[in-house]
């Protein structure tokens, strides 16, 4: 067997072995011969010996009882015995790696203890849930899957989970752990300052806005999940928990069914929305009904809805108006927040705190002004922010008078905010068009998803719908949007005509036909005005920045360089390494056509980073012309979202991590709906080992992108970095019945097998990736370490051989020969091709810090120095 | 064994794994509890049915509490093997402190820890042949640790012939040669055919 293992079992009998040897040699010997041709050898083999034979007798006297004896393990018996054995106490043990110092609190959803992350050697909140509410597996899953989505939140005015584990069955949750007070304490039954209520509104606003663009709803907001922290900041407590508690929707809830006598109210029932109350289905809308209860509270020192007993004060939360507020503007927004229906209130927390801050800007006019702008409590920036004020102060006002004017949102129709736009058809009579046409959707898509109230489809999600039969709602329905926009292009000659038409998608009904026609060099002016039309239309709000952008005079273009830049585009949407360099000189043409052409600029930055992932052309040269091509666009136009995006890649290829952020921020605040600035975020975050921050971006990607092969493969190495298999499979899954031919994600999803535990699916899929890649499985790295972990030891080195057989001849990836080594615990080889591999620039440096497989190597100093290298710690 | 919740990160549960295997015993004393907590937890998520689709396969407690506690962040073979001879060991001691605490039961012993026969009554028979069983291995170990070793990881431990072979750097023939020696040893020893025919191979009764 193998040489190199630990040699056990030599024990302490060494003075009787010869005796021991010959016994044993004796009875296995017997033990393989026939009853008479046993007795003939066992004659002959003891001879006189009688000690001898009496031993080799003894034992086999035993051997037709030892050939069923303990051949059925007793492990399944262990396991039922394991799991009777009674619960243990948490306090002053450990749970994963949290020490557990104190228990902070006890309630009906479970208990909170103060612990000790050993870890990271930090103090942490641990809630565990109590037992009820994980009656079934169902639960338990839920519970899990709300925390986890929850612990994406990031958010300065939300407590951020750090950690969702189990100890002894029961989950838990790991959470940032806060000093302060609830807000329930901190009133102590009387108002709060308005301009300190206010400020503590925003706060909350704020981080209900962030949650709920996650999709996140609270659920259970009240005074009690509210904690003023000792810097006097907001944090909302458990988000997305309550979800496992509902509905509570008659007072037989224990919660509820406070004896009336008591003429208490319990603290939950106050705060329900009128839907909650009834047991109807939820949504954001009912985190802002019970803002406006706890706003009122904070105000007026008094509840909103308050009767003698639980069932009175759910009958007032259906059926009464709150008491008025003194102070009439105030009163008004809190009265929306309040409305029964959902419809009639604020639509957004966004919405909301956009008018909080105004609010807020009115309530402290007369004061001093170091007291004016509290969120903001880093003193260097506190004179921006009243210059801000100064300069912000109409524009909230008039913001708000022209929501006033135009009649609230909400009173009608639910508002759209996911839209996409289908493949506008060629209506010109030269098919060769066909660019052209292309190039308009995407100019339109492009304009559109700079608004960031609007989530638009990202382009490779939509252009599989070029030329469908499918049903519009069919489509809307796969994509995820309320709305979509068809149209058509018919170029003439110097005249373009575009025709826009804006269906919803569940009745089918056309909300709005334009059609615009203008000469070919105002083409881009002419897309910024539908984008601004379409987003008016389905009342979007638009920020003055996006409406400037969007309706800023482009300069006017020389109709030859549109044609050479839609032409680059497309056959940079072929993304072949000919099309490329294609689309590469289409760009140069239209440049010198129009010189100061900044969006030619930026395709031409991006052609050149498509290089620096296919190793076509020289990495120095691809990364010095991608970053001329982009620092160019820039120069002409800062707001190109596409040139920060190249620029950002740049940054990638040079592991310069902050300048990817920075500039990939960039990107995605001018253009959130370019899908694949979101999934380059996602893998850098991913790689630092920013699990959450990783996958809310791989979220996002998926939002505005949710049929591309990209952003479902992102989100699942997104799971795989955070060490969520589960969900990686499952996200893998999804985008295979998407893209059921995609080898890249059949390779991925049979490593996610692997690491959790699947071996032979994981191999399997692995294997039919390799087949339809045309690899050879005798010379796969991926196998190797696969065979090494099973303790196929020899199939592994066997591998290794032909590899480095191979290497001499061929490039071979020298990190994937790491690899191999890591497997087969060659510290010394993995880390010589490791530094090979570094020295190659391989983009497999970047994975070192959050890649499963090398985490048996992780903790060597050379490798701790190689990633210090790499940024990555 | 200690019941209290301990708990190690995986970087110190891979540690304590290569220190077991460079031949260092005293981390057992380390790792059994946290094998012990795992599992318990584990064994608790199949008894309560939450894994309907399947029936509790003898190693895959034992593979998931090891991609649980250490693979999170080591995939590394050896360590499993290791790993999976260490919770051998654990079940052992939990089979036969069960055992122990049921006889002393019925002498007015700790009664929270006789909650075993909700779950699985096995009979007095099966309590005194595991007695019996663990005795005679303890006079195993003397006179041939291997054979010990063996005997506990296939049949507390449900490994393999090939796993054992790996985690005692013998070959699988050495193996099946020590098994077949180590049951007519600790049958001869045992005596009593009562108590050894209890471990015949059977189907194992269900739970309800």
């Amino acid at each position: 067997m193998d040489g190199d293992e630990d040699s056990r079992g030599a024990g302490p009998e060494e003075e009787q072995s010869t005796d021991r040897d010959e016994v044993e040699e004796i009875v296995i010997n017997a033990l393989s011969l026939t009853a008479t041709a046993r007795q003939a050898y066992l004659d002959s083999a003891c001879g006189d010996d009688r000690d001898l034979r009496q031993e080799v007798d003894s034992l086999l006297a035993h051997e037709s009882r030892a050939n069923s004896f303990l051949e059925t393990p007793a492990i399944e018996i262990a396991a039922r015995a394991l799991a009777s054995s009674d619960s243990a106490i948490l306090l002053g043990h450990s749970v994963g790696p949290y020490r557990v110092d104190a228990l902070l609190g006890a309630g009906g959803m479970g208990e909170v203890y103060r612990a000790w992350d050993t870890r990271l050697r930090r103090a942490v909140a641990l809630k565990f849930l109590a037992r009820e509410f994980l009656s079934d597996g169902a639960a338990v899953e839920r519970f899990e899957q709300e925390a986890r989505a929850a612990s994406a939140l990031s958010h300065p005015n939300i407590c951020t989970v750090y950690d969702v584990g189990e100890a002894d069955g029961r989950p838990f949750i790991a959470m940032e752990y806060l000093e302060g007070q609830t807000l329930r304490a901190r009133m102590g039954g009387a108002a709060l300052p308005e301009s300190k209520a206010l400020e503590y509104a925003i706060e909350i606003s704020n981080g209900l806005a962030g949650a709920h663009q996650k999709g996140i709803v609270h659920r259970d907001l009240k005074p009690e999940n509210l904690w003023v922290t000792d810097e006097d900041r907001i944090k909302i407590l458990d988000f997305g928990l309550a979800k496992l508690s509902e509905p509570p929707a008659y007072p037989e809830h224990p919660e509820v069914s406070m004896p009336p006598e008591s003429g208490q109210v319990m603290g939950t029932v106050g705060y329900m929305s009128p839907e909650q109350v009834r047991g109807l289905p939820l949504d954001h809308r009912t985190d802002i009904f019970s803002f406006g209860a706890i706003l009122h509270e904070m105000l007026a020192g008094s509840r909103a809805f308050k009767g003698p007993s639980s069932l009175d004060t759910l009958i007032a939360i259906l059926n009464k108006e709150p008491p008025e507020l003194e102070h009439t503007a105030l009163s008004r927004l809190v009265r929306r927040c309040l409305e029964k229906k959902p419809a009639k209130r604020f639509q957004s927390a966004s919405d909301l705190t956009l008018d909080l801050k105004a609010a807020l800007a009115v309530s402290i006019g007369g004061q001093d002004p170091s007291e004016r702008f509290p969120l903001s409590r880093r003193r260097i920036v506190q004179s921006a922010g009243v210059m801000a004020s100064i300069v912000a102060l109409p524009a909230f006002w008039m913001l708000l008078s022209s929501r006033l004017r135009k009649g609230l949102p909400g009173a009608s129709a639910p508002r759209i905010t996911r839209l996409a736009v289908l493949p506008l058809a060629n209506l010109s009579s030269d098919a060769q068009q066909e660019y052209f046409t292309d190039g308009m959707t995407d100019l339109l898509i492009t304009d559109l998803g700079q608004i960031a109230a609007l989530r638009v489809i990202s382009r490779p999600s939509i252009m599989q719908f070029k030329g469908t039969k499918k049903p519009l709602a069919e489509i809307a329905k796969e994509l995820g949007v309320g709305a979509l926009i068809v149209g058509s292009v018919q170029s003439s000659g110097n005249r373009v005509r575009i025709t826009a038409q804006l269906v919803d998608a569940s009745t089918g009904q056309q909300l709005w036909t334009r059609s615009y026609e203008r000469e070919l060099t105002d083409v881009l002016t002419l897309q910024g005005e539908v984008a601004r039309a379409i987003a008016d239309e389905v009342q979007a709000r638009v920020t003055t920045e996006e409406a400037s952008r969007l309706s800023r005079k482009q300069h006017k273009i020389v109709p030859a360089a549109l044609d050479a830049y839609l032409l680059g585009r497309y056959y940079w949407d072929q993304f072949k390494d000919d099309t490329i360099l294609k689309a590469i000189d289409y760009f140069d043409q239209a440049i010198q056509w129009d010189p100061a052409y900044a969006a030619a600029y930026g395709g031409l930055a991006t052609c050149w980073t498509a290089f620096l992932f296919t190793d076509a052309r020289p990495w120095a040269e691809t990364i010095s012309k991608a970053r001329e091509a982009a620092t160019k666009a820039l120069a002409l136009d800062d707001a190109l979202a596409e040139a920060h995006h190249a620029m950002a890649i740049v940054h990638y290829q040079e592991w310069d991590w902050k300048g990817v952020e920075t500039e990939v921020r960039k990107a995605i605040a001018l253009n959130p709906g370019f899908s694949t600035s979101h999934v380059l975020y996602c893998n850098m975050l991913r790689h630092l080992g920013r699990a959450g921050e990783s996958i809310a971006e791989g979220k996002l990607a998926l939002e505005v992108d949710p049929l591309s092969l990209q952003t479902n493969q992102m989100l699942g190495d997104a799971y795989v970095s955070a060490r969520w298999y589960d969900l990686a499979i499952a996200q893998f899954q999804r985008g295979l019945e998407l893209h059921p031919e995609d080898s890249a994600l059949q390779y991925q999803i049979g490593w996610a097998y692997v690491y959790s535990g699947s071996f032979e699916k994981g191999i399997e899929s692995i294997r039919t990736s390799q087949a339809a890649d045309g690899v050879d499985p005798s010379v796969s790295p991926d196998l190797a370490y696969i065979d090494s972990m099973l303790g196929r030891r020899d199939q592994a080195r066997q591998v290794l051989i032909r590899l480095l057989t191979l290497a001499k001849e061929y490039p071979v990836s020298p990190g994937m020969i790491a690899l191999v080594y890591v497997a087969l615990d060659d510290t010394a080889q993995a880390l010589s091709w490791l530094e090979k591999a570094y020295r190659q620039h391989s983009s497999m440096m970047t994975w070192l810090k959050t890649d499963p497989r090398f985490d048996s190597i992780r903790q060597e100093p050379r490798f701790q120095d190689l990633m210090r290298r790499v940024g990555l710690v | 064994m200690d019941r209290d919740e301990v708990s190690r990160s995986p970087e110190e549960v891979t540690g304590l794994l290569q220190a077991w295997s460079k031949g260092d015993r005293t981390t057992f004393d380390q790792l059994a509890p946290i094998v012990y907590q795992e599992l318990r937890r584990l064994a608790r998520h199949y008894m309560a049915g939450e894994r309907q689709d399947h029936t509790l396969q003898p190693t895959a407690l034992v593979h998931e509490a090891y991609v649980r506690l250490a693979d999170f962040r080591n995939l590394h073979w050896k360590n499993r093997i290791h790993f999976f001879a260490i919770s051998a060991q654990v079940m052992r001691r939990v089979l036969v402190d069960f055992a122990r605490s049921r006889k002393r039961g019925k002498r007015g012993g700790n009664p929270q820890r006789l909650s075993l026969d909700e779950c699985v009554n096995l009979g007095a028979h099966y309590d005194a042949a595991l007695l019996a069983l663990d005795d005679a291995l303890k006079a195993l170990a003397l006179a041939d640790i291997r054979k010990c070793q063996v005997v506990e990881m296939k049949f507390f431990g449900g490994l393999s012939t090939d796993e054992i072979a790996h985690s005692l750097g013998v070959s699988p023939d050495t193996v099946l040669r020590d098994w077949k020696l180590a049951k007519l040893w600790l049958l001869r020893e045992m005596g009593d055919k009562q108590s050894a025919s209890e471990f015949r191979a059977r189907p194992l009764r269900q739970k309800k």
